[in-house]
């Protein structure tokens, strides 16, 4: 919160005098060791539960390997512990036959790779705050071209209201949003054969880390917390679901967002703190010195839901991807006649859709 | 030879019954060859006398024992008699074409008396015929002894450090902090040349016959007409003070620098001084030779100021009509100043006028201001105040972002000083200063921030050789960072109080021998951060976190002598002694690992007043000068220097919220010591003035902070601090020139500044324990400042400045937690920012500068930037959404030229 007071102020700076170009800059050359990154997170959901092992050893995707034949398991403080599978490239899993997310519960990751073991701090699952409303709102928003001429574009954005009950330590939130719409294929010649549709989940504003900590706030209910937003296209000439997960965490995983957002949020003022490596809650533990990145999260869940229909933005809508001329159409892009070939595509409804 | 001899009541009769009568055409035929030699006065009559056939007449008792030079060039008899004789404070009158009388020329009739032509103008100022002493009791077979003051003639203020040399002798002094002076010169004739920063320098024959009392009158005026100079020292007092590392600025020369919107700014002026720098355009206070800002004293009339910024930084806090003079302390501090390791900004204010009502003014695009000052009672008390306001948000409205348009940035400062002269030997000021900052992002965020002062300050002559100063200060400095609207609307409150007592005696047993001795106590009381629901919508909780209190007493003696011609010596000791007092509570954490909240083991309480630590020590300083010949000296220095409040600042520039913490157990003093050597020389009778200084400092118990520190709201503040050591080195090469059309100065310096942490746990390492570069560590700064003084009216000045991009902590990887890209970055300040570099120029027109205008006007142009340099105030890294490598981008905050045009006047 108060960081970004010093955004906004630099933007006062960028806003009226200042210019920002993308530049060449020679990074240090000295190459980083193969650091260890666990993402990993147990939640009051059923499982399995997932953990993910890579090693990242410089910039770009090439850079970053999976972390395979890795053993591990997660115990618990009440003596329970499950080992993990290793289901793909630098993915387990935690198949949550034995354990599962449970309130009040402390769970600790043991890996072994290679020689070296790694442990995480125990994590407690806090008390679950379910997300008391949800609805969104139309506004048309203002940005700079690269020409710095203003221009508006439609957007939908997401609020939520939620309870803050009072504890001893928090509540800490975090939260994910995700849009879920769907594409109907134009039917395929000859007319009136079988058209499918298709089912697109993606998580909006991916560089965007929403936390809260309720140690700072007094009132029993937060209100119009911003949980995200998305320009109104094509997707949204027919039904639009916003899911909005609420993960009420623990202090030490907030405390891990924050930075998270600090580092991700940098605009490289003298206002910045100025930046470093996140370091999460996993150690070797035969090298304390070694940084391990990411973290093992311990969270309970809640999810609430909106959406948006075909009427309600009538008057913003852009011309729709694929229109059904009632024959085919050659000019119309390949995913009007298959849907499968647009990327995250499902066929399988999802059940709140 | 034939001498007459005329009693008093004979001259009288001439003069008072008409028997005289002005005969100066008829004697003006006579010329009178030079001649060699010298002689007393009568003698050199005589032989006018045997040579041209005249008869003088006069009192033995009037006639001077001393050689007298003799005007080297051929002149009319009454040109040459009045060279002779005005100097002596005696004329003549000439009652025929033989018969002249000559006489002191109080017993003459003034209208008869002959006076020469005066001489035009030549850029100094010479004053004839001030005689000291007893003419008819001249001293014989010793020194005499003359002593008084230099004062300012426009408002009667005295002038500290002005210069007086005795030409013709190799004989000088400086006035002390009360423009005294004491000069030891033989009986006869002399030249005295007086200098003082922002003064023409000011010549004056004397006729010194016995001990005596001298005021001198400078003549701000006179400077005004006459002057070509930047001079930011007296003439030669670079190679002839002990001082190494002392920067002087007047506000002539910074109101003919180029500045950013047309404010002159003290600050910002500063910059220009090789050695001091900041971290980018527009941000708060300065660093001296790669320090912290906080590690620099600035001392407002020996009141500290806690943060020097209107505007985040844009602009200072010193209203620059208000201010005398302005001195940088960053070599050798003398022991009378202390509390900070890095250096000693001395701003001093005027004093109001106590003879003549004046005001001074400007108009500026962005603010304006105004001052007054006068006699309350002439010569007796006097008043100044000022008041500076600024109007920028008409700027802003221009803006096409709407959030830009909603946006403010206000200030004002208010000064305002009454000061009473009880005697010549006493004399009290009272002043006071408020200033205020307003500053908001549309309705999203916004910090104000201010600074109220009082301070008294007594000035005393205790007796010939011995006077004191007594000074008392109470500052305030409060801040705010809120966020106006809505469900989270907020204050965050802090900031610091401050009292202080100093008392500081200067003994001077003679002209090349002062002591400065005296204590001090600061009293440091940092406000409890305060954090706050902002109207009735907000709900946030309200948190409180409490700040600690510091008490530091010092005691300190600092002599000054001069041993002989060639050396003298600066040596000063300081004793501070520090206490974190109570109420508070000091959490106590495991010795063994690194502090954190979670492993604190007890809190022990402490109750109102009562002792929680301890700090104290010894600061020696030492500086030596070597005069090699009139033209160069050799200067070195030690300093040994403490500090007990701190600035937590984890941001590059300091921001308003920053916190001011006292020193406590887990945040210990810092601590320098700091060697200077420099050699410098001068040329072409001091016009150009060249240096070349070299220093080293090692700091211990330097502040640093864990990556990602928490320190705002934070009950556990030292678990976010680390304590390592600092080094900084560094070289300046500064070429000066002081006098002509031109004027200005180039310098060039090598400055590193490093630091290391290195503790017992990975956790408490940076950069695994090695050396980086601070924050601050610029290794090359060029500054080059130009003045051509055209003509009288007329003056053009361009700056240019050059420096190394400062380090920053830049991304080498890049992995993914979930669906977010998170950077890894390098060790801490591996990459720097480009270079920055900047042309300014302004055009100053004086366009009724005729000293006896009541109304004088200032019309200042200036382009700041002029060739558009996109200095990066930034590099930052952004990953668009579309890929996985981050970008590099350039900020340039102030990316263009700045014309702006500036009115300032003064009645």
């Amino acid at each position: 919160m108060i960081n970004r007071s010093f955004i906004a102020v630099l933007m006062l700076c960028i806003l009226f005098w200042g210019c920002i170009e993308e530049i060449s800059v020679e990074l240090p050359s000295n190459e980083i060791e193969n650091l260890l990154v666990v993402d990993g997170q147990i939640h009051t959901g059923p499982g399995p539960y997932t953990i993910q092992l890579k090693r990242v050893a410089g910039s770009g995707l090439g850079a970053i390997q999976p972390v395979e034949q890795a053993a591990g398991s997660v115990f618990t403080a009440s003596g329970k512990e499950e080992a993990l599978q290793e289901v793909g490239e630098g993915l387990y899993l935690l198949p949550g036959n034995t354990i599962q997310g449970e309130v009040g519960e402390t769970y600790t990751l043991e890996l072994q790779i290679g020689d070296s073991r790694y442990m995480s701090k125990p994590e407690t699952i806090p008390e679950p705050v379910q997300v008391e409303s949800i609805r969104w709102q139309y506004v048309d928003k203002e940005f700079f071209t690269e020409s710095n001429v203003v221009t508006t574009l439609p957007f939908v954005e997401i609020y939520i209201d939620t309870p803050v009950p009072e504890r001893e330590d928090g509540p800490f939130f975090r939260w994910r949003t995700l849009e879920t719409y769907s594409l109907v294929e134009n039917p395929p010649p000859p007319p009136g054969s079988f058209s499918r549709t298709c089912y697109f989940t993606f998580p909006t504003n991916l560089q965007t880390v929403s936390i809260f900590n309720g140690e700072a706030f007094s009132e029993g209910r937060w209100e119009n917390q911003w949980v995200g937003d998305r320009e109104i296209d094509w997707t949204f000439s027919s039904k639009h679901v916003f899911s909005v997960v609420q993960y009420t965490t623990t202090q030490g995983a907030y405390t891990y967002w924050e930075q998270v957002q600090r580092v991700t949020n940098q605009v490289g003022s003298i206002f910045d703190t100025p930046p470093a490596a996140v370091g999460g809650n996993m150690s070797n533990s035969d090298d304390f010195a070694e940084l391990v990145l990411g973290y093992f999260e311990a969270v309970s869940v809640d999810t609430i839901r909106t959406f948006t229909v075909k009427s309600d933005f009538e008057f913003r809508l852009a011309q729709p991807r694929c229109v059904n001329l009632g024959f085919f159409d050659p000019r119309q892009p390949a995913e009007c006649y298959n849907c499968l070939l647009l990327e995250g595509a499902e066929v399988d409804r999802p059940p709140f859709f | 030879m034939l001498r007459f001899h005329l009693s008093k009541s004979i001259i009288l009769c001439f003069i008072v019954f008409g028997l005289a009568k002005s005969v100066f055409p008829q004697i003006q035929t006579i010329e009178v060859e030079p001649r060699n030699g010298s002689g007393n006065l009568e003698q050199i009559l005589s032989s006018l006398q045997d040579e041209y056939g005249l008869s003088f007449f006069y009192q033995d008792s009037w006639m001077p024992q001393f050689p007298i030079n003799l005007p080297r060039d051929t002149l009319a008899l009454p040109q040459f008699l009045s060279q002779l004789l005005e100097p002596l404070n005696m004329g003549f009158i000439s009652y025929d074409e033989h018969l002249i009388v000559v006489a002191p020329s109080t017993l003459l009739d003034q209208e008869l008396v002959y006076r020469a032509p005066v001489e035009a103008n030549t850029g100094r100022r010479i004053n004839r015929g001030v005689v000291l002493g007893d003419s008819l009791n001249p001293v014989q077979g010793r020194y005499v002894r003359i002593e008084g003051r230099v004062i300012d003639v426009t408002n009667g203020n005295p002038l500290a450090r002005a210069q007086m040399e005795v030409l013709d002798k190799e004989i000088g002094t400086f006035t002390d902090e009360r423009g005294r002076y004491e000069l030891q010169v033989p009986v006869g004739e002399h030249q005295i040349a007086i200098r003082s920063t922002g003064f023409a320098e000011f010549v004056q024959d004397v006729v010194v016959y016995s001990d005596d009392q001298w005021e001198i009158e400078m003549d701000l005026t006179a400077y005004r007409l006459d002057e070509v100079l930047l001079e930011a020292e007296a003439t030669d007092q670079n190679i002839s003070s002990t001082n190494v590392g002392i920067s002087q600025l007047s506000m002539n020369q910074m109101r003919r620098m180029p500045a950013f919107m047309g404010e002159v700014d003290v600050v910002k002026s500063i910059m220009m001084l090789p050695g001091v720098s900041s971290v980018g355009e527009g941000s708060s206070g300065f660093n001296v030779r790669g320090g912290t800002i906080d590690q620099n004293l600035v001392l407002q009339d020996e009141s500290p100021i806690f943060n020097t910024s209107h505007v985040l930084g844009f602009f200072s806090i010193f209203n620059p009509d208000l201010v005398e003079q302005v001195t940088l302390y960053k070599g050798h501090i003398p022991a009378q100043f202390g509390g900070r390791i890095a250096s000693v900004l001395d701003v001093q204010l005027k004093e109001g006028d106590f003879r003549n009502f004046s005001g001074k003014g400007g108009i500026g695009a962005v603010a304006s201001r105004v001052s007054f000052e006068g006699p309350i009672k002439k010569d007796q008390t006097s008043f100044v105040v000022g008041l500076r306001g600024s109007y920028a948000d008409w700027v802003l409205r221009l803006a096409a972002n709407p959030d830009v348009k909603e946006s403010s940035a206000l200030y004002y400062d208010a000064n305002a000083r009454i000061t009473h002269r009880f005697n010549l030997n006493s004399i009290l000021s009272l002043s006071a200063y408020s200033s205020r900052d307003h500053f908001q992002f549309s309705s999203d965020y916004g910090f104000s921030w201010g600074t109220q002062l009082i301070d008294v300050n007594w000035r005393n002559v205790l007796s010939e050789k011995l006077s004191s100063t007594t000074h008392a200060a109470y500052g305030d400095y409060s801040s705010k960072f809120f966020d106006p609207e809505g469900q989270d609307a907020f204050d965050l409150e802090g900031g610091i109080n401050y009292y202080k007592v100093k008392q500081n005696f200067l003994f001077a047993p003679s002209a090349s021998h002062t002591l400065n001795f005296g204590a001090e106590l600061n009293s440091y009381d940092s406000k409890a951060e305060t954090f706050s629901a902002r109207g009735n919508d907000s709900g946030v909780a309200p948190q409180k976190v409490g700040k600690e209190q510091g008490r530091e007493w010092v005691a300190y003696l600092n002599d000054e002598i001069a041993l002989g011609d060639f050396i003298s010596l600066s040596l000063g000791i300081r004793y501070s002694f520090y206490q974190q007092v109570g109420a508070d509570s000091v959490f106590v954490y495991p010795n063994d690992q690194p502090r954190n909240e979670l492993d604190i083991q007890d809190t022990i309480f402490y109750g109102s007043g009562s002792v929680i630590q301890e700090y104290s020590g010894w600061e020696p300083r030492a500086a030596l000068r070597i005069t090699l010949d009139e033209k160069s000296s050799i200067k070195m220095s030690y300093n040994r220097m403490r500090q007990y409040i701190h600035l937590i600042s984890n941001t590059a520039a300091a921001t308003p919220v920053d916190l001011w913490q006292v020193s406590t157990p887990y945040v210990p003093p810092q601590i320098a010591n700091n060697y200077s050597i420099g050699f410098f020389r001068n040329f072409r009778s001091n016009a150009w003035e060249t240096s070349l200084e070299f220093y080293y400092k090692d700091i211990e118990q330097l502040n640093e902070y864990k990556d990602i520190p928490d320190l705002l709201l934070n009950p556990h503040l030292e678990t976010e601090l680390l304590v390592g050591e600092g080094q900084i080195y560094g070289g300046e090469l500064s070429i000066r020139k002081t006098k002509g059309i031109w004027t200005g100065w180039l310098s060039y310096a090598y400055a590193r500044s490093l630091r290391r942490v290195r503790g017992d746990s990975p956790e408490e390492n940076i950069n695994e324990g090695d050396w980086f570069p601070s924050n601050f560590d610029k290794p090359h700064q060029i500054n080059m400042v130009n003045t051509w003084q055209l003509n009288k009216q007329h003056s053009l000045s361009a700056n240019f400045t050059f420096s190394t991009g400062r380090p920053i902590t830049a991304p080498i990887a890049d992995y993914t937690i979930g669906t977010h890209v998170i950077p890894h970055y390098s060790e801490r300040n591996q990459l720097r920012i480009p270079d920055y570099h900047r042309l300014d120029f302004s055009y100053t027109i004086e366009p009724n500068i005729i000293r006896r205008k009541r109304l004088k006007n200032t019309l200042t142009f200036s382009v700041y930037n002029v060739y558009f340099r996109k200095n990066a105030f930034s590099i930052f890294f952004q990953r668009r959404e579309d890929r996985f490598i981050p970008n590099a981008f350039r900020l340039a905050v102030l990316g263009t030229a700045f014309p702006s045009i500036t009115y300032n006047f003064r009645f």
